[in-house]
C-alpha cells in the first residue's frame, strides 16, 4: 500500500497523542467560564454593589499585579473577561508549552521520530504537519471557550458577539504562542527536559514583567515586552484593541518559521545548542536506588518548589487586598462560605482558601510522581535495578519516600514564600499556622500516592492516568457536588472535601492523621503486592 | 548417587503463560557450576522469558526454578547476590555518565573488581566520561557487560549480549566470556548468533515455542543428526533408495550428496555392491546452523512436531545423564 500523504498519518498521529487532553482543557476552560459568570451574577447581583467591588479593585493595587489590569469591572461581561483572562491564558500557555515540547523534542529523543523521518517526510515537513496537530488541539481547546461563552455570557447575559469571540481568542491564543516557544525551544535543546526549561525560563519572566507592568501605572509600557502583556493589550469585552493580538500573531509567525527553518537544518536528534554529552563524574546520591531516585527527581523538585512558591508568595501578596474587598461585599462572602466554614475578609481566610489551589497542584504532582515510578518499570530500568541484590519492597518503598519528600517540598515552599508574601503586605498570618497550610495540602497529595501505588501494584498499565483521574474526578466532585446537590457520602469520597483550609481555621489533626493512615494502609497494600506481580513492561 | 552442592540452575516443569498464550511450556533445565550453557532460539520462542523467570521478575505459572538451591523468586535478593545479568537492550538512566553507571551499578551489587573494571573499560574501548543518552546502541551494550563482567559473580546471565557490537568488540566479549568459564565462573547465555554459541558454550539448548526441544553438547546434538556425505564415482550413479538411514539424495554427474542418520553401514555397503567405483566419500558433521535450521526450517507440519516429540526424550536423557 503506498500513502500519497504521509502527513496525514503523522498529522493522525500527533492528534491523537494530545486530543484527550485538549478536551479535558476545553471542558475544564467552559467550566471556569460558566462558574466565573455564575459567581459573579450570585456574588453581586446589583448594580450599587457591582460599582462598589469596581471602586475596591481600582483601589487594590495587589489584585490587579496578579490578576490584570481591571477595564471595565462593573458588568458581567467586563468582570468575566477579566476573570478568566486572569487566569486562563496562563493555563493555555503552560498546556501548549508542554504539549510542543512533548511532541516534538519528547518523541525525537525517544527514538520514534527517526522513523517517520526514515519514511517520506522530510524533517521539515514533519516538524509543519506536528505543530499542524497541535494547533488542531489548540482549536479544540477554544471551541470549549467559545461555546460556554456564547451560550452563557452571549445567549443569557446579551455579551456583544464581537468582543465575546475576542475573548475566547484572548484565552486560547496563549497556547498556540507559547506552542511557538516549546517548538524553538525543542529545536535549541537536544533534551526535553532542557526544552521545557528553556520554555519555562521565557514562560515565567514573562509572567514576572507583566505582573511588574500591572503593578504601577508608571511601568505600564513594560507590557509591550512581555507576550503575556500583549494578551492582556487585547482587552476583549473592553476596549476589543487590535495590537496585542498582531504582536501575537507575528511572534507565533516568527517562532514557528525559526523552529522550522532549524528543523529543515540541523542533525536528528541533535539540537542547535551543543549539549554536554561529557561530564565528571558526580558520585553523590548513587548509593542506592533510593538515592538514585532522589537525584533523578531533583529537578522537578526544584520546578515545583519554584512554581507553587511563586503561587504562594501571589497568594500571599494579594491576601490583605482581597479581604478588603471581601470585608464591604456579602456576595462574596456568601460564594466563599461554599467552600467552607471560612470568613474571607480576612488575609487568613482568603488563604485559606488560595491554598486549595496548592493542595490541588501537590496531588497532581503527588499523581506524576506515581507515573515516574511506573516510568522506571516501563523503561525496562527495573530490571536493571532488581537483578541486583535489591529487594522490590525496599525499592518501592525508597520511591514512594522520594515522592512525598518532591511534594513536601514544594507546599513548603509555598505556605513559607505564602507567608512572606502576607507579611510583605502587613497581614501577619502566623507562620506556624501557614505550617499547617504545607500540612493540609500534603495529606491529599500523599493519600493519591498510596492510591497510586496501589494502582500501580494492579493495573501497572493504567496507573498513571487513573491516579491523575481520581485526583480530577474527586476535586471536580468537590467543585460542583454541593451545588449540584450530591448525596453527603459521596461527597465524603472527596479527600478534598476533608481539608481544614488551613490557615483559615486550625489543622484538623485527627482528620490529617486519618487521610494519612489510609495512604500508608494503601501504599503497603501496594507494596505487598507489587510483590507478587510480574514486572510488566511497556 | 551423592549430589552434596545444588546445580547453579534448576527447573522443573518451569512454565509461563501469559493468558492464553503458554510462553514456556515444562521446562526442565540442569546447569552445573562452571558450564557455559547456550540457549537458542528464534525471536518469541521463550528465551527472554526463561530468563526472567530465573531472574525473578516474572512469577511461573508452574514448576519451580531455583538457583544455587535457592528459589529464584522468593530468595531474589540472596541469588542475585552471587549473579549478573546483562539484557538484550540496556535500558539505563539517561541522565548519568558511563562512569556513573558503573558506580551505581557497582554499589546496587555490592562487590565488584574495580581493578578488572578498568581493565575491561580498557579492553571494550569504552568512554565512561559519556552521559548514556549519548550512547548508541553498541556503547550501551558494553556499559552493560562491563558492569556485568567487573563483579566477577559467580553466574553471568546474558540474554543476547552482543546485540549491536561490532565484530572487534564481539570477538572481546568472547575473550572476557572464556576467561571468565576459566576462572570457574557459570554462564547462562542466550542467542541467535549462532557461531558465538558455537564458539563459547559447552551445551546447547534449543527452544522453539516456548519448548525445549534439544539439550546437550554440541557433539550430542551433531551425534544424534544426520551426517552429509558426498560420494565422487565413476560410472552410473549408484541406487541408495531404500538404504536404511540414507534420505535427501541429490545427484549430478559423478557426484552424489545424502544425508545419513545413525549408523553408515548400510550406506557403505550398498555403495560397495554398487557398479561404480567410489573414488572419494566425505562426510561432515552439521553446523550448529544446519541443526538449528533443520529445527526451524520451513514447511514444517506434523514430522516437526514428530521431531519436537524425540528432542524432550533426548532431553532428558541428556538431564539424566548430567544428573549422575
Amino acid at each position: 500500500m503506498r500513502s500519497e500523504r504521509p502527513q496525514w498519518a503523522l498529522l493522525a498521529l500527533v492528534v491523537r497523542r494530545n486530543w484527550r487532553v485538549a478536551l479535558a482543557w476545553s471542558l475544564a476552560f467552559a467550566l471556569v467560564v460558566l462558574s466565573t459568570i455564575s459567581g459573579y451574577v450570585a456574588a453581586y447581583p446589583h448594580a450599587p454593589e457591582r460599582l462598589r467591588l469596581a471602586a475596591d479593585l481600582a483601589r487594590s493595587g495587589g489584585l490587579q499585579a496578579v490578576f490584570g489590569r481591571a477595564h471595565e469591572i462593573g458588568t458581567v461581561a467586563g468582570f468575566t473577561a477579566w476573570r478568566t483572562a486572569a487566569v486562563l491564558p496562563l493555563v493555555a500557555g503552560v498546556w501548549g508549552l508542554l504539549a510542543a515540547t512533548r511532541t516534538l523534542r519528547g518523541e525525537e529523543e525517544a527514538g520514534r521520530a527517526e522513523q517517520v523521518l526514515a519514511g517520506a517526510l522530510t524533517p521539515l515537513r514533519a516538524a509543519a504537519t506536528a505543530i499542524a496537530g497541535l494547533l488542531a488541539c489548540a482549536a479544540v481547546v477554544w471551541l470549549g471557550a467559545t461555546l460556554a461563552l456564547l451560550l452563557d455570557g452571549g445567549l443569557v447575559y446579551g455579551f456583544p458577539l464581537g468582543g465575546t469571540l475576542y475573548l475566547a481568542l484572548c484565552l486560547v491564543l496563549p497556547a498556540p504562542l507559547f506552542m511557538a516557544v516549546g517548538a524553538l525551544a525543542g529545536e535549541l535543546a537536544a533534551t526535553r527536559r532542557l526544552a521545557v526549561t528553556i520554555g519555562a525560563a521565557v514562560f515565567g519572566a514573562s509572567f514576572v514583567l507583566r505582573v511588574a507592568a500591572d503593578s504601577t501605572a508608571a511601568l505600564g509600557w513594560l507590557h509591550w515586552l512581555t507576550p503575556l502583556g500583549w494578551v492582556e493589550e487585547m482587552r476583549p469585552l473592553a476596549q476589543n484593541r487590535a495590537p496585542g493580538l498582531i504582536l501575537i500573531v507575528l511572534a507565533c509567525a516568527v517562532l514557528f518559521g525559526a523552529a522550522l527553518v532549524l528543523a529543515g537544518r540541523r542533525d536528528i536528534g541533535a539540537g542547535v545548542l551543543a549539549s554536554a554529552t561529557e561530564a565528571q563524574p558526580a558520585l553523590r546520591l548513587l548509593g542506592s536506588p533510593t538515592a538514585l531516585a532522589l537525584r533523578n527527581a531533583r529537578g522537578g523538585m526544584l520546578g515545583w518548589a519554584l512554581g507553587l512558591g511563586a503561587a504562594g508568595l501571589m497568594f500571599g501578596l494579594i491576601a490583605h487586598s482581597v479581604a478588603q474587598i471581601a470585608a464591604t461585599s456579602s456576595g462574596l462572602r456568601q460564594t466563599a462560605s461554599r467552600w467552607g466554614a471560612v470568613n474571607i475578609a480576612t488575609a487568613e481566610g482568603y488563604l485559606g482558601l488560595a491554598f486549595l489551589f496548592v493542595a490541588v497542584a501537590a496531588c497532581v504532582y503527588g499523581a506524576t510522581q506515581v507515573g515516574a515510578t511506573r516510568e522506571e518499570e516501563s523503561s525496562g530500568r527495573l530490571d536493571t535495578l532488581l537483578c541486583t541484590p535489591v529487594r522490590r519492597s525496599s525499592w518501592l518503598a525508597g520511591r514512594l519516600l522520594v515522592a512525598c519528600a518532591c511534594v513536601a517540598a514544594a507546599v513548603l515552599s509555598a505556605a513559607v514564600l505564602g507567608w512572606a508574601g502576607a507579611a510583605a503586605q502587613g497581614s501577619h498570618v502566623p507562620l506556624a499556622r501557614m505550617l499547617q497550610a504545607a500540612l493540609d495540602a500534603f495529606s491529599p497529595a500523599v493519600l493519591f500516592i498510596g492510591v497510586g501505588t496501589l494502582l500501580f501494584a494492579l493495573a501497572p498499565r493504567v496507573c498513571a492516568t487513573l491516579t491523575l483521574g481520581l485526583v480530577a474526578g474527586t476535586f471536580l466532585l468537590e467543585l460542583v457536588g454541593a451545588a449540584v446537590k450530591a448525596p453527603p457520602w459521596l461527597l465524603e469520597v472527596s479527600p478534598f472535601h476533608h481539608l481544614s483550609l488551613a490557615p483559615a481555621a486550625a489543622l484538623d489533626g485527627p482528620t490529617t492523621v486519618a487521610l494519612l493512615a489510609l495512604a500508608v494502609a494503601a501504599a503497603s497494600a501496594g507494596v505487598w503486592l507489587f510483590g507478587r506481580r510480574d514486572l510488566a513492561g511497556a | 548417587m551423592l549430589v552434596d552442592v545444588p546445580p547453579v540452575i534448576r527447573t522443573r516443569a518451569l512454565t509461563k503463560r501469559f493468558g492464553a498464550t503458554v510462553a514456556l511450556e515444562r521446562l526442565d533445565l540442569d546447569v552445573g557450576a562452571g558450564e557455559v550453557v547456550g540457549f537458542l532460539g528464534p525471536n518469541g520462542a521463550g528465551k527472554t522469558t526463561t530468563i526472567r523467570l530465573l531472574l525473578g521478575l516474572l512469577r511461573a505459572s508452574a514448576g519451580s526454578a531455583q538457583l544455587f538451591g535457592l528459589d529464584s523468586r522468593r530468595d531474589a535478593v540472596a541469588v542475585h547476590r552471587r549473579l549478573a545479568y546483562v539484557p538484550g537492550e540496556a535500558t539505563l538512566w539517561p541522565g548519568l555518565t558511563g562512569a556513573e553507571t558503573l558506580e551505581f551499578l557497582a554499589r546496587l551489587h555490592g562487590s565488584v573488581d574495580a581493578a578488572y573494571r578498568e581493565e575491561l573499560i580498557e579492553r571494550f574501548d569504552f568512554h565512561p566520561a559519556t552521559r548514556v543518552r549519548a550512547y548508541s546502541k553498541g556503547n550501551r551494550q558494553k556499559l552493560s557487560l562491563i558492569a556485568a563482567l567487573a563483579t566477577r559473580a559467580e553466574l553471568l546471565v546474558l540474554d543476547e549480549p552482543t546485540a549491536g557490537l561490532d565484530p572487534l568488540m564481539e570477538e572481546v566479549f568472547r575473550q572476557c566470556a572464556r576467561e571468565a568459564a576459566a576462572r570457574g565462573q557459570t554462564i547462562f547465555l542466550s542467542s541467535h548468533i549462532l557461531s558465538e554459541v558455537e564458539a563459547l558454550c559447552d551445551r546447547v539448548g534449543i527452544l522453539r515455542a516456548g519448548r525445549l526441544i534439544e539439550i546437550g553438547t554440541l557433539g550430542d546434538l551433531r551425534h544424534l543428526s544426520a551426517v552429509t556425505v558426498e560420494v565422487t564415482f565413476n560410472g552410473p550413479a549408484p541406487e541408495l533408495a531404500g538404504v536404511a538411514g540414507v534420505r535427501a539424495v541429490s545427484c549430478e554427474p559423478g557426484r552424489l550428496r545424502c544425508q545419513v542418520q545413525g549408523s553408515m553401514s548400510a550406506l557403505v555397503a550398498a555403495l560397495a555392491a554398487g557398479e561404480s567405483e567410489v573414488v572419494q566419500l566425505l562426510s561432515r558433521e552439521p553446523s550448529l546452523e544446519e541443526l538449528f535450521l533443520a529445527h526451524y526450517g520451513a514447511g514444517e507440519g506434523r514430522a516437526g512436531e514428530g521431531r519436537a516429540g524425540e528432542g524432550r526424550a533426548q532431553s532428558s536423557r541428556s538431564l539424566a545423564g548430567h544428573a549422575l
